[in-house]
């Protein structure tokens, strides 16, 4: 188990590597900038020529990344040329506005997408079945960007009951938050819920058609009692690993709904940082991002220790169902 | 209701009172022209704000553009100079005075008795001296270096008076104070802190104060009652900055907000139809093409009127702004008191298909690129190829920059043909600053034509508003047939409210301010 977490944590470490390689490789081959944006309209060649070498983006590639690698392993982010801010001070601030918004999404995703995936499953290829299909496919193929100005012309504009923008932080009250929150939350969660109701669904029914349910039915146990106590545990591996990977994906992947709701996340201080070309700030929070998604990820591999006790014992044995096929004490696979 | 108000009020707009008077001290800071509102100020409330950008914070060298944020930096600063539309001429907000007798070669700044910012200090000469000599400095690379380094340097005469020796001599400082962070005035000792620590508790003499500032939210501000002027109405402001200004007007009919800043002519239409107050000011001059006049094709004047014959400049507003706002017909608005019928543009294709046969015939094809900047560059582009597709002789072509890039095109020249802003207030300031041969930082287009040199010189040392009006229509004259910019936008500087907000006085750069609003319970 030792050596198969630290065989994780060091591809853990070489993604972290080679995705901060790969940012500050493209900001610099990115055109403009940071000396020209702060320099703006006396942004002479020299001036900038001048700016770049005090801020130190005139030293070599590998120079540059590597003082960054060092300082950051030792917490240090650096400080923002724009706004003067240590970039490790800002994540701190913006990190809550995202992390919330990437659970409530979750939750909601998850409570919307489990009834439906559970009825699809109980009468499966119905017309009700179909009309749920037909509805979650329709919500994958609503991004964020369009369900967003939707929500907010409905919700906002017309019946002036949530609003438009903004983010009112939980110490200004629970209720305030919920409704500030909610429309981004609801704009992100849609393409989850298409996601996770067809990965349930097509589980439960799988596991609907194993021999031990048709043992428990025989036993005369109701639809519901077999659904929930027999088949939906072993049907949810999937579900737990998408629902780990969504997470980890939005605490990065909220940058157009942060900047359309004006919601002050690391979305929309990445998205600004870029802009900026600050490129301190745009490695930061990229290499936080990326730790928090390997973590995650990590923490979603033991977690299928604790739901299929059978997992824990070798790494192979995870692989195999992080495949989709879990195997009885035989041997035989039992879910597909 | 739509009150679209220009500023009706003005009488003359600048030199002459430049010259020999510069401003005198004023008690209650307020311009009076473009006002949503009417009727006794209350005090009280707190206003909700959403302005155009995001501040990075509110060090005066990191402020970017006057426009954009009127209401946050006029409540953290105040106003050094206000613009006076009743005049043409500038009124001292914080400063006792700020005058020249030489033409603009020195300047003696006054500033108030007993003046201090929020934090005690004195808000003296010293500090005069230690904010614009800052502004200076390379590496803290202000977006205002560039007019500071206009000062040469600053002597202090006696603890409230600092004298400003000029590079050249520049009779139109003053109008350029208001645009640029030179107006932004922070406590030394403040600043000594660093700009982070600065950042987080800013401190200027402005009506208002810093309460808090959540980094891409909101930045409250409480009333200073210690303010030096009269007191504002209002107990507290909330800013957000939003750049979406569909959002802002979502915002805005939602609830969220009492007042957004706006300068998109389709917004305006949109919350006129809202049932919004829309408070406009709208500039002279206005946004156009902007032709490199030292780099071929467009260095020969005849390709330069081959495109003002050729392009229909009202059609690409319209493709522009999406068949809202405006194409300016004259430099001046007919408000203006330099105003003449003088068409900056007369539309004629045989013209212009004959100049682009007569340059290709020579050897010289108009070919060029046009820099497309992110935003309406690529709607500009597009309606100007469909526009010149109709023409023999004449190709251009897209030059695709970034954004962050726009400061460098223009230093360096790097371009054919750009879009930029030839907006003023006070043409003795910015007008002469982009069109003299000898402004050389500031006149982006390059154009150096003797006649208009003359003309805008003698605009600018005329002492009389009649001097001034033949000086300047001759200038009018000489940028038609010259041809630097086509303006084919007017340049707006606006805010939409709800009809609670009042004491909106739009004239120019930084407004409206923040001390004159109040909300009619």
């Amino acid at each position: 188990m030792w050596a198969d977490l630290l065989r994780r944590a060091g591809y853990a470490l070489l993604v972290i590597l080679l995705v901060t390689i790969g940012v500050q490789a493209l900001m610099s081959l990115a055109p403009g900038s940071v000396a020209e944006v702060i320099l703006g309209e006396n942004a002479t060649p020299d001036a900038v020529a001048e700016m770049n070498a005090a801020l130190g983006y005139d030293r070599p590639f590998v120079v540059q990344y590597v003082d960054w690698l060092l300082a950051a392993l030792q917490g240090d982010l650096g400080t923002s040329p724009i706004t003067h801010i240590p970039v490790m001070e800002s994540i701190a601030q913006r990190l809550p506005v995202t992390l919330e918004l990437a659970v409530l999404a979750l939750v909601i995703a998850l409570a919307v997408s489990i009834p439906l995936a559970v009825l699809s499953a109980a009468f499966p290829n119905s017309a009700l079945d179909r009309g749920i299909n037909a509805v979650t496919s329709a919500f994958l193929s609503i991004p964020a960007f369009v369900a967003g100005p939707v929500l907010i012309f409905i919700f906002a504009v017309s019946l002036k009951v949530l609003p438009a923008l903004g983010w009112v932080p939980i110490e200004d009250g629970l209720g305030p938050n919920l409704r500030s929150a909610i429309l981004p939350a609801i704009a992100v969660a849609l393409t989850e819920i298409a996601a996770f109701h067809r990965v349930l669904r097509a589980d439960l029914i799988g596991t609907l058609r194993e021999d031990f349910v048709a043992a428990a039915r025989a036993k005369g146990m109701t639809g519901g009692y077999v659904m929930f106590r027999h088949a939906f545990r072993p049907s949810s591996f999937s579900l737990l690993t998408i629902s780990g990977l969504s997470l980890a994906r939005l605490i990065g992947g909220t940058i157009i709904v942060e900047a359309l709701f004006v919601l002050p996340g690391l979305g929309q201080f990445i998205s600004t940082s870029i802009v900026q070309r600050d490129i301190v700030a745009v490695q930061g929070v990229v290499a936080f991002i990326a730790v928090g998604f390997v973590v995650i990820n990590m923490l979603v591999d033991v977690g299928y220790g604790a739901i299929d006790p059978r997992v824990r014992r070798t790494p192979k044995a995870a692989r195999r169902t992080r495949a989709g096929v879990t195997r009885n004490a035989t041997g035989k696979a039992v879910s597909a | 209701m739509f009150t679209r108000k220009r500023s009706t009020l003005i009488a003359a707009v600048a030199a002459a009172a430049l010259l020999f008077t510069g401003c005198a001290g004023t008690d209650d800071g307020a311009t009076s022209v473009a006002d949503a509102g009417s009727g006794e100020p209350v005090s009280g409330g707190t206003l909700r704000v959403l302005e155009m950008v995001q501040p990075t914070g509110f060090d005066p060298v990191q402020v970017f553009s006057s426009t954009s944020m009127p209401i946050t930096y006029t409540a953290l600063y105040g106003q050094f100079v206000i613009a006076n539309p009743e005049t043409g001429g500038y009124d001292c907000g914080l400063c006792e005075s700020f005058t020249t007798a030489d033409g603009g070669a020195t300047w003696d700044v006054v500033t108030r008795e007993g003046l201090t910012f929020t934090d005690g200090t004195p808000f003296d000469a010293e500090a005069i001296k230690y904010n614009w000599d800052r502004m200076k400095d390379p590496a803290l690379g202000s977006a205002s270096a560039g007019v500071a380094s206009q000062i040469d340097h600053i002597e202090i005469v006696d603890p409230r008076t600092a004298r400003l020796h000029m590079v050249v001599p520049t009779p139109g400082l003053l109008g350029l104070m208001p645009i640029y962070s030179l107006q932004w005035i922070a406590s030394p000792t403040a600043l000594e802190q660093g700009q982070e620590a600065f950042n987080k508790n800013p401190i200027g003499a402005g009506p208002f104060v810093l309460e808090s500032w959540t980094q891409g939210g909101t930045v409250k501000l409480v009333r200073n009652d210690d303010y030096a002027g009269d007191p504002a109405y209002l107990d507290a402001i909330e800013v957000q900055g939003v750049a979406d200004g569909t959002q802002r007007l979502n915002a805005l009919i939602s609830g969220q907000a009492d007042i957004v800043m706006n300068s998109d002519p389709a917004l305006f239409a949109e919350s006129e139809s809202a049932g919004y107050v829309n408070s406009v000011y709208t500039f002279n001059g206005g946004v156009g093409f902007m032709f490199n006049t030292a780099k071929a094709p467009f260095d020969d004047v005849r390709a330069r009127q081959a495109l003002a014959y050729a392009l229909d400049l009202e059609a690409i507003n319209s493709a522009v702004n999406k068949g809202t706002g405006g194409t300016p017909k004259t430099l001046f608005q007919k408000n203006s008191p330099f105003y003449e019928d003088i068409p900056l543009q007369t539309q004629d294709s045989e013209k212009a298909q004959e100049l682009f046969d007569e340059l290709a015939a020579e050897g010289k094809p108009v070919e060029f690129a046009y820099t497309v900047f992110p935003g309406v560059g690529a709607a500009t582009f597009d309606a100007l190829q469909a526009q010149l597709a109709e023409y023999d002789n004449v190709t251009v072509t897209a030059d695709q920059r970034d954004s962050s890039e726009q400061g460098v095109v223009t230093t360096t020249g790097d371009y054919n043909l750009a879009t930029s802003s030839l907006a003023f207030v006070d043409p003795a300031s910015r007008l002469w600053g982009a069109l003299s041969g000898d402004a050389d930082r500031t006149n982006y287009s390059r154009i150096d034509d003797p006649e208009l040199n003359e003309a805008l010189d003698a605009a600018v040392a005329a002492e009389d508003q009649d001097a001034q009006h033949e000086q300047w229509t001759l200038v009018q004259e000489r940028l038609v047939e010259v041809v630097p910019y086509l303006l084919f936008q007017e340049y707006l500087n606006g805010a939409i409210s709800t009809d609670q907000v009042h004491g909106i006085h739009m004239y120019g750069y930084t407004t409206p301010a923040a001390a004159d609003i109040w909300i009619q319970p």
